[in-house]
């Protein structure tokens, strides 16, 4: 029996499909260049001073109040401006940090720009008190980009090599240790690191109050993790991060019915998560490693591993033949994860 | 009295507006028929693993489901948590359905359809508004827009979580879609939906119920709480199968003496032309063991 949809749905597909079309060679560039691909901005309200904003390259999270604008990373350069229109359009009050979850360009090459379109916490007055020297100490007034020291050493360079990136989009301020928090907007904002999961730098940010985290890449919905063991990725390191995630949110019990929705999690990309999302997503993980760990142990060599094809059953989802992050690619990390393990 | 243009216009776009007037009460309390795919309907674990009987597999879907281990339902954050909306149509329970009307001329805003202790509740939306983004949360009831197509409530629900379409552990991505129809014929309601998944499915999934009215009402809004015990599943631990390594493989059809490309699922197997092909190679168990009766006959497996 063919079943007619309803209009609505079919305008919406049309819609999207002529959008699709359009940008596809933007797409694709953007790819090629950064990793992700870079679309309309849109952005998404998860509580009343809350939001994500996605198609900037990786998501951002925006936490809004008196204190200013918080935002959890910054998108991609090519991005800033509809980045920076996208934050406006919800609030006048500037943007204070931006606070990044790892050193990838999707994530950072954006911070120069839209840090200066924002306003330092040292100056939060309508006079910038301290004229010139003030500007010296800060990024020229612009919001503090704040991170764990693996975005700093990723995005910098020793005195006579060449950095990745202008001292403009480094970090201001860095961490090392497991915790780090700012108070922001009647709520704590505490950052995690998440050692060695899809590189050594990666941190999760939990809103308390808002009851949401930020999970940079460690989550993401539109393909598998990206491990990266030449930068500090490992498998093991990327199942601890998405079971310490899970560990933070929390699901509405015992009022299950009742229709509230727990903890949001934003992902890297894709669209924003609840914890059972993220259960799904680690039980993929996890059920995958091992496939491979089981290969391993019989003997199969990386190419007999691959043509296996471990990972089968979700990559019509998660994986890709092409671009930055193929199946190939996800199952290579994993290999060289597992078997650097039993060195 | 007698008919200006204007007029005569007004009635004749009342005439025109069809569905508005179309549509048919369907709230109230209905109880579930469950004599149909009762190892799957009816409440606990009685359905078979891999029992993928009638489902539109392709290879990735089936692949998925021999990976499936039962005891993922007592892992701690999977203990309290509902199944897809796909569940209305095998799920046991019974539906409490009411409307929200616009105060001021009394249109259905939307339809809403009881949550219970496996199953999310339901909001179908008739005002026409878009899907949302494909940013948005899938929560778990998923997003429901509804439309009348003269006296059957189409119902189109997109952002589902991702799931099982049974409880065998046949896996459903949240990216599937489902169109519900639901059509009621005096003290009965019929429901017919079709789930299509991009991944797992090589046609389009049918399923249907029926619900009677129960005239005293005994389906309530909310179901009963969740309380979170242990399951003896620790923290962390996934249970699952490896490719080639489940130990149910077999049982099922064995059981029933059920051929194994009919006990795997896949699109041919939804047909009546399947169901001639096996005829003259199918036997009858000479004594079937358990759930072989009506309904309330269905022991605990292993039992």
């Amino acid at each position: 029996m063919a079943l007619k949809l309803p209009q609505f749905a079919i305008a919406a597909g049309a819609v999207v499909g002529l959008l699709t079309i359009g940008l596809c060679g933007l797409v694709t560039a953007a790819r090629a260049q950064q990793g992700a691909p870079i679309e309309d901005v849109e952005t998404i309200q998860l509580r009343p001073n809350f939001y994500m904003i996605a198609g900037g390259g990786s998501n951002i999270a925006v936490q809004i109040g008196v204190d200013g604008v918080v935002l959890v990373d910054a998108g991609a350069e090519a991005a800033s401006d509809r980045v920076i229109a996208a934050v406006k359009r919800i609030t006048d009050q500037p943007i204070r940090y931006i606070i990044d979850t790892n050193a990838d360009a999707d994530h950072v090459s954006g911070n120069a720009k839209v840090a200066k379109a924002g306003r330092n916490i040292q100056f939060a007055g309508s006079e910038p008190l301290g004229g010139d020297l003030a500007r010296d100490m800060t990024n020229g007034f612009a919001a503090t980009v704040l991170a764990s020291e693996g975005v700093l050493s990723r995005m910098s360079a020793p005195t006579g090599k060449t950095a990745a990136y202008p001292s403009t989009s480094w970090p201001q301020e860095t961490f090392y240790q497991d915790r780090r928090y700012i108070y922001m907007n009647g709520e704590g904002v505490e950052m995690f690191r998440m050692p060695a999961a899809h590189s050594d730098a990666d941190i999760a940010v939990f809103f308390r109050a808002s009851d949401v985290i930020a999970a940079g890449d460690v989550l993401d919905m539109t393909r598998f993790p990206m491990i990266d063991p030449a930068n500090g990725g490992s498998i093991q390191g990327e199942i601890d991060a998405l079971n310490r995630i899970i560990k933070m949110t929390v699901t509405p019990i015992p009022f299950i019915y009742a229709g509230s929705v727990g903890t949001y999690v934003i992902p890297g990309h894709g669209r924003a998560c609840e914890q059972l999302d993220v259960v799904e997503y680690r039980d993929m993980v996890v059920t995958i490693r091992d496939i491979v760990k089981d290969l391993i142990n019989s003997g199969k060599t990386l190419e007999q591993v691959k043509a296996a094809n471990p990972a089968g059953p979700w990559a019509p989802r998660f994986g890709a033949k092409t671009g930055p992050w193929t199946t190939d690619a996800f199952i290579e990390a994993i290999y060289k994860s597992l078997k650097g393990a039993t060195k | 009295m007698r008919l200006f243009p204007r007029h005569a216009a007004i009635v004749a776009l009342l005439l025109g507006s069809t569905p508005l007037f179309a549509q048919i009460d369907i709230s109230g309390s209905w109880l579930p028929y469950n004599d149909s795919d009762p190892l799957s309907n009816n409440p606990g674990p009685r359905v078979y693993p891999l029992d993928f009987l009638g489902i539109p597999f392709n290879d990735l879907g089936r692949q998925r489901g021999y990976l499936y281990q039962g005891e993922q339902g007592s892992m701690p954050e999977r203990i309290c948590a509902f199944y897809t909306p796909v569940y209305i149509n095998i799920g046991p329970f019974g539906l409490k359905i009411w409307n929200e009307t616009e105060p001021r001329n009394g249109t259905t805003l939307a339809w809403h359809i009881n949550g219970w202790e496996d199953r999310a509740p339901t909001t179908i939306w008739m005002d026409g508004r878009p899907h949302p983004s494909k940013y948005a949360p899938h929560p778990n009831g998923g997003f429901a827009t509804g439309t009348w197509a003269d006296d059957v409530l189409v119902i189109y629900t997109t952002h589902m979580k991702a799931g099982q379409l049974r409880k065998s552990g046949a896996p459903a991505s949240d990216d599937s879609t489902m169109v519900t129809r639901l059509f009621r014929h005096g003290d009965q309601l019929t429901m017919t939906s079709r789930i299509d998944d991009p991944y797992y499915l090589a046609e389009p999934y049918y399923l249907t119920r029926t619900f009677k009215l129960d005239p005293v009402a005994s389906i309530r809004a909310v179901g009963p709480p969740c309380i979170q015990g242990d399951e003896g599943v620790p923290d962390e631990k996934v249970p699952h199968y490896l490719p080639g390594k489940n130990a149910a493989v077999g049982e099922f059809q064995k059981l029933y003496n059920i051929p194994a490309e009919a006990s795997m699922g896949g699109p041919e197997t939804m047909y009546p032309e399947f169901r001639k092909k096996l005829k003259d190679n199918y036997q009858i168990p000479e004594k079937c063991p358990r759930n072989c009766g009506g309904p309330g006959e269905y022991p605990l497996r292993g039992q």
